[in-house]
């Protein structure tokens, strides 16, 4: 009851699935409901559930907006907890616990690293274009320990579904790019 | 520039075979360090990390390094990187790759797992490239990625002195090589406990008599 108290108020609020907050913008999901370690939440139909465990997700462009899309969460639960009382007058409690997954990262388009990457693209005849990715990469690391780093495509397509396949034309403008990068003097 | 589009289309079909689903990276590395060799990277050149031991959850290998040294003209210019990772998702495990006209499809019903072997298909093929047709090039650090599928575990704890501090990299991971992708989201995983009241549904929460 909590869980569900908590969550109709998360969405109430405007704070699940697309979370647009004046010019600020980001994305949460709720997860896995588990009873903990692979059990199921909840024991019986007769047995007031004593314990649920709860994951979701918080993503944003802005350092700062998916840490208060976190924060919303963490508020709601809270509030719900009291709001739900057994007979004796006893409420439920919550143990909420956040942590920075992977930071933003937005490098210029002045920067040398994106002026060789958009140069490299338009030498092998492709027309460059240049954004910003909904996903974490392995990028967003780099560019953390000091690297700014482009990504680029390679060919992939529908990955992480059974409908995956491969473009070969990409690959091998990939392959071409990447020849193209290391010999621009 | 030119290169060996068969020899590329083949050493990407050689790894889409080598299962490595993340943190399971050992076979796929091994199928690498062969495939770099083969193409005329010494040995020496070829090395893994040990950024496995400062992931948190079990992973079978460090990321693959490879330096190649730079040569002719531009011998001197500063290091660059060219990076990718080396795991797939756990529905990869059983693909059976095919190739079909221009593109590459699979007859088992799971993820084929060009996220990510096109991007070690491109590593490899630009090192093999540059051997074979003598390019002048910079000093380049290859990075194969473990766990990029599980947290990004590769590159957030690699070593900067072990992949000798390039100015820039390039990261292969996606779709369309015209796209240049310059930024990217940041995220929070948050995980809640609820602690309740057992009791038995039919007594003491309603105040009810107890009932079976």
């Amino acid at each position: 009851m909590i869980l569900a108290l908590a969550l109709a108020d998360v969405k109430a609020g405007g704070w699940f699935g697309k979370v647009v907050k004046g010019k600020r913008q980001g994305t949460s999901n709720v997860g896995p409901v588990t009873g903990g370690d692979g059990r199921p939440a909840g024991d019986a139909t007769n047995v007031v559930t004593d314990y649920v465990h709860v994951r979701g997700e918080s993503r944003s462009h802005d350092a700062k907006f998916f840490k208060e899309i976190t924060k919303a969460y963490k508020t709601a639960f809270e509030k719900a907890a009291k709001r739900v009382k057994n007979s004796e007058g006893k409420s439920g409690r919550v143990k909420f616990k956040a942590e920075t997954d992977y930071y933003p990262f937005r490098m210029k388009e002045s920067l040398p690293v994106v002026k060789r990457a958009a140069a490299a693209v338009s030498d092998i005849g492709g027309t460059p274009t240049i954004r910003a990715a909904n996903g974490g990469l392995d990028a967003n690391w780099m560019v953390r320990h000091g690297v700014p780093t482009v990504t680029f495509g390679a060919g992939q397509n529908e990955p992480h579904t059974t409908d995956e396949w491969i473009n070969l034309d990409e690959y091998d403008r990939a392959c071409a790019l990447a020849v193209q990068l290391a010999t621009t003097r | 520039m030119s290169f060996d589009i068969q020899a590329a289309t083949d050493r990407l079909m050689r790894f889409l075979a080598v299962e490595g689903v993340t943190g399971k990276e050992a076979a796929i590395g091994r199928e690498l360090t062969a495939a770099l060799q083969e193409g005329g990277v010494p040995a020496d050149a070829i090395r893994l990390d040990d950024a496995n031991t400062r992931i948190p959850v079990p992973t079978e290998t460090g990321n693959l390094i490879v330096d190649l040294p730079g040569r002719g003209a531009m011998h001197n210019q500063p290091r660059i990187m060219f990076m990718t990772h080396m795991d797939t998702v756990p529905l990869c495990a059983g693909a059976k790759p095919k190739v079909a006209g221009r593109k590459i499809v699979n007859q088992a019903k799971t993820a084929l797992g060009g996220d990510n072997r096109c991007g070690c298909g491109v590593l490899v093929t630009l090192a093999a490239e540059l051997a074979k047709q003598k390019l002048d090039h910079p000093p380049i650090t290859l990075l194969f990625c473990v766990r990029e599928e599980s947290g990004l575990w590769g590159a957030r704890r690699v070593k900067t002195q072990d992949i000798r501090s390039p100015i820039m990299a390039f990261n292969y991971d996606g779709g369309s090589a015209s796209n240049v992708t310059i930024g990217a989201v940041g995220a929070d995983r948050w995980q809640v406990e609820i602690f309740g009241r057992a009791s038995h549904a039919g007594s003491r929460r309603s105040a009810g008599s107890v009932r079976p």
